[in-house]
């Protein structure tokens, strides 16, 4: 339900397996999806987020609530004395810890931040996920990825000889 | 909780009983136009001898757009009920409800009703119902079964959480993860997986480069130029496959190629790219060209060489040229025109930016273009930069000049926002003046002067003089000016630029970019320190627009602590003070012990106490902001 608590508006969001999380408007605006949701005037009661389960919810709450630009009556006791470059780089800071999970989980918030148009959530996500790939060696990438070689040997040996570049 | 009214409620009634036709099997790739045309099962209508008409109508729903979905209805019209009230009503039997989810549309930000076609999935009938479909009246609900894409996500994360979940994500999102690297890495990681494989047709932004070395990641190697040709080849070879392969209907909306000048290989990636650029649509599209061997290493006739080098790839590959919209040439001598006739084969161009460039010693190069927004030019040893006729120029940067007079002369170029200068200045260098400078520019807003920690190179003019000038002025930057000087003179924009909003000021010696070799800074003319005279115009003036100062290596001396009360007298509405500690460079700190000597500790007030101090002896409490 959408109320009222010291001046600020809660939404009620809801995950499909039934967990109900309330935040503040302006954390669930964070979520351009919601936003949209909420400026169409739809969301008078609980949202119901579909395909997002409700331990990558609580994430991508988590997330939201750090992201959220700090105005207003709390905001700017908190950003008076720090410089915005060092907002910034706290927000980094919290950024790479938060990212610290499993790929699996990784991969749900990547799809997650995709489904509710989080855009830094989304660039985070993304950028890890690249980062490891681009680090490393294919065969590195592949077992950390544990993606499956799904090639026959014949086809595989014709990528090799094909792209050799990128097998040096 | 939402329910469905508004439009599709309205048209929705009365509610039939019977199920509608599941949509036939599912086709990944653009399934929504065959869905339109194919012809329609009838509906039961109440006239059995007239089939009636059937129709496809695609609605948005709003609730479900709501939450980022569209959906797709398909719709037998049965019964043309007559007139109710005045209004005509059509009866509708929804026959089936497709969903197209914001996952699959939003590809690299588009709007999801352009991309729609690429992302529709079929709702298969499930005894499960989706969440969704909560939002449907009930009538709806047994033809609404699972999203099939939810399935990635609640379920495998319980059972195979640690499987091959990259290939599993939705092609927009790996795409959208691809086009963060380099089109090498990325193409590398393509070949993990057959699945993955054909993604390479698919990217709309391509950038490639010859740096781009297996292990370029790891900033401690170092690459022996056998490896850089070496990828320059792959660059070639992949920029013919790639855009000889990728799926035409995809926009191009960005690529870069960054390669060594090298004949055959500069020749296939310009012939590729012409062809592409013919048959495929285009968004912007840029070559960063470099020469095999670096700048330091070139001798005078390698320059030339490079040169026209370059004028016969123009030459062989002139449709490839017509379509650029952003160029950077490296370490090339032209001859007098050969520049112009670049400018005018590249006829789209929007930005070029010219390193170690120049078209002979002295040399005075002119610049007409319809189209350039962007001018940069580093080094080089042009006499003179005259930008005759340059209508959509919005920017210009020029670094370290080799002219002992003004390095550019403003023609016509009546959109000149940005001018960034930079200058390591010795004695006998001009002093600029800006009243003469731009003279026939007055639309800049934001004006960048860089002194390299060495010599002020502008002249405090009197608002007389600069006023018509600098009357849009809005945010100055005054970088690397040396450590401990008076400040006093940099009032003079102040004083001549009545809309100024913004100053930022660096003050830093910043020992890594000087010369410190003492008998050669005496050999080259470099000069000392000195304070740079200046008079106020009209010491009482006011100042109504200035409304934030920072200023990078701040110390809490006397010179400083009197400029900053001077600039707060004069700028009657100050809103915002940032004081920031000395600037750190890392390769600073690789210097030699005997310079580091000469390095005094910096005295920025780091403590609650000292800044209390400072800001008692600045005499505001409110706007001073100790950043560091």
């Amino acid at each position: 339900m959408a109320t009222r608590e010291a001046g600020k508006k809660m939404i009620m969001l809801k995950s499909p397996d039934g967990m109900e999380f309330e935040v503040e408007e302006a954390v669930a605006m964070e979520s351009q999806t919601i936003r949209k949701m909420i400026e169409d005037d739809c969301a008078d009661t609980a949202i119901l987020i579909p395909n997002i389960n409700s331990k990558i919810l609580s994430r991508v709450i988590e997330y939201c609530n750090k992201h959220v630009p700090t105005t207003g009556a709390t905001g700017a006791a908190a950003s008076d004395t720090v410089a915005p470059a060092a907002l910034a780089e706290d927000l980094k800071i919290w950024d790479a810890e938060f990212i610290k999970v499993n790929r699996a989980t990784r991969f749900d918030l990547i799809q997650a931040a995709s489904y509710l148009n989080i855009k830094g959530l989304l660039d985070l996500t993304s950028q890890t996920t690249i980062d490891t790939i681009s680090d490393n060696s294919l065969e590195e990438i592949r077992s950390f990825l544990s993606t499956k070689n799904d090639y026959l040997p014949e086809e595989e040996q014709t990528i090799r000889r094909e792209n050799q570049w990128a097998f040096q | 909780m939402c329910s469905i009214r508004g439009t599709l409620a309205d048209r929705i009634h009365p509610p039939r009983p019977q199920v509608p036709t599941p949509p036939a099997a599912t086709q990944p790739r653009n399934p929504l136009p065959r869905r339109r045309s194919e012809p329609l099962p009838s509906a039961a209508g109440p006239n059995p001898c007239r089939p009636p008409p059937t129709t496809t109508a695609i609605v948005r729903c709003h609730h479900l757009r709501c939450l980022g979905y569209y959906a797709w209805l398909r719709f037998g019209r049965n019964n043309l009920a007559g007139d109710r009230g005045g209004r005509r009503v059509v009866d509708f039997v929804v026959q089936s409800v497709c969903f197209v989810a914001p996952a699959q549309m939003n590809i690299a930000g588009a709007e999801y009703s352009n991309k729609a076609s690429s992302g529709v999935r079929h709702c298969h009938r499930s005894n499960k119902v989706d969440p969704i479909s909560a939002y449907l009246p009930t009538s709806l609900r047994p033809v609404v079964g699972p999203i099939s894409h939810n399935k990635a996500t609640i379920e495998d994360a319980a059972d195979d959480g640690d499987g091959d979940r990259l290939s599993k994500l939705p092609n927009d999102l790996l795409l959208n993860i691809l086009e963060r690297v380099d089109t090498l890495d990325a193409l590398r990681a393509c070949f993990l997986s057959k699945q993955m494989l054909k993604l390479p047709t698919l990217l709309s932004q391509l950038f490639l480069s010859a740096g781009s070395i297996p292990g370029h990641h790891d900033s401690a190697r170092v690459f022996r130029p056998s490896e850089v040709l070496r990828t320059n080849r792959a660059v070639a070879h992949v920029t013919d496959n790639i855009l000889s392969t990728r799926s035409p209907e995809i926009t191009i909306s960005k690529l870069k190629i960054k390669f060594v000048l090298t004949q055959h290989e500069s020749l296939t990636i310009g012939k590729s790219v012409a062809r592409a650029m013919a048959t495929q649509k285009f968004g912007a599209a840029e070559f960063e060209v470099t020469t095999d061997k670096a700048y330091k290493i070139c001798s005078p006739a390698d320059f030339l060489h490079f040169g026209k080098q370059f004028n016969d790839f123009v030459g062989a590959c002139p449709d490839a040229f017509a379509g650029l919209t952003r160029l950077w040439l490296r370490n090339m001598r032209f001859g007098e025109f050969d520049i112009p006739n670049i400018l005018s084969t590249c006829k789209l161009l929007e930005s070029l930016r010219l390193s170690h460039c120049d078209s002979g010693i002295h040399s005075v190069l002119q610049v007409e273009h319809a189209q350039l927004a962007e001018l940069e030019i580093d080094q080089g040893k042009f006499e003179r930069v005259e930008l005759i006729c340059l209508p959509k120029l919005q920017r210009v940067r020029y670094n370290n000049w080799c002219s002992y007079e003004d390095p550019l002369y403003f023609g016509f170029a009546p959109q000149l926002s940005k001018l960034i200068l930079t200058k390591t200045a010795v004695r006998s260098q001009k002093t600029l003046e800006l009243s003469q400078l731009l003279a026939n520019v007055s639309s800049i807003s934001d004006l960048h002067l860089d002194f390299r920690s060495e010599k002020i190179w502008v002249l405090p003019e009197c608002p007389k003089l600069l006023t018509p000038v600098l009357s849009k002025l809005q945010h100055v930057n005054l970088d690397h000016l040396p450590e401990g000087c008076d400040l006093a003179w940099t009032m003079f924009i102040l004083e001549a630029a009545p809309s100024l909003k913004e100053l930022c000021i660096t003050l830093w010696d910043h020992w890594c970019i000087m010369t410190t070799d003492n008998e050669f800074r005496k050999k080259y003319g470099f000069c000392e320190k000195i304070d740079m005279k200046w008079k106020p115009y009209a010491p009482d003036f006011k100042h109504k627009n200035l409304a934030k100062l920072t200023i990078y290596g701040f110390q809490p001396d006397d010179n400083l602590l009197r400029y900053i009360r001077s600039v707060m007298e004069h700028a009657v509405n100050m809103a915002e003070i940032s004081l920031h500690d000395r600037k750190v460079c890392v390769s600073c700190s690789d210097l030699d012990s005997e310079i580091k000597d000469k390095f005094c500790p910096s005295r920025y007030p780091r403590t609650a106490e000292k800044r209390k101090q400072t800001t008692e002896e600045l005499g505001s409490l409110a706007m001073i902001h100790f950043r560091s």
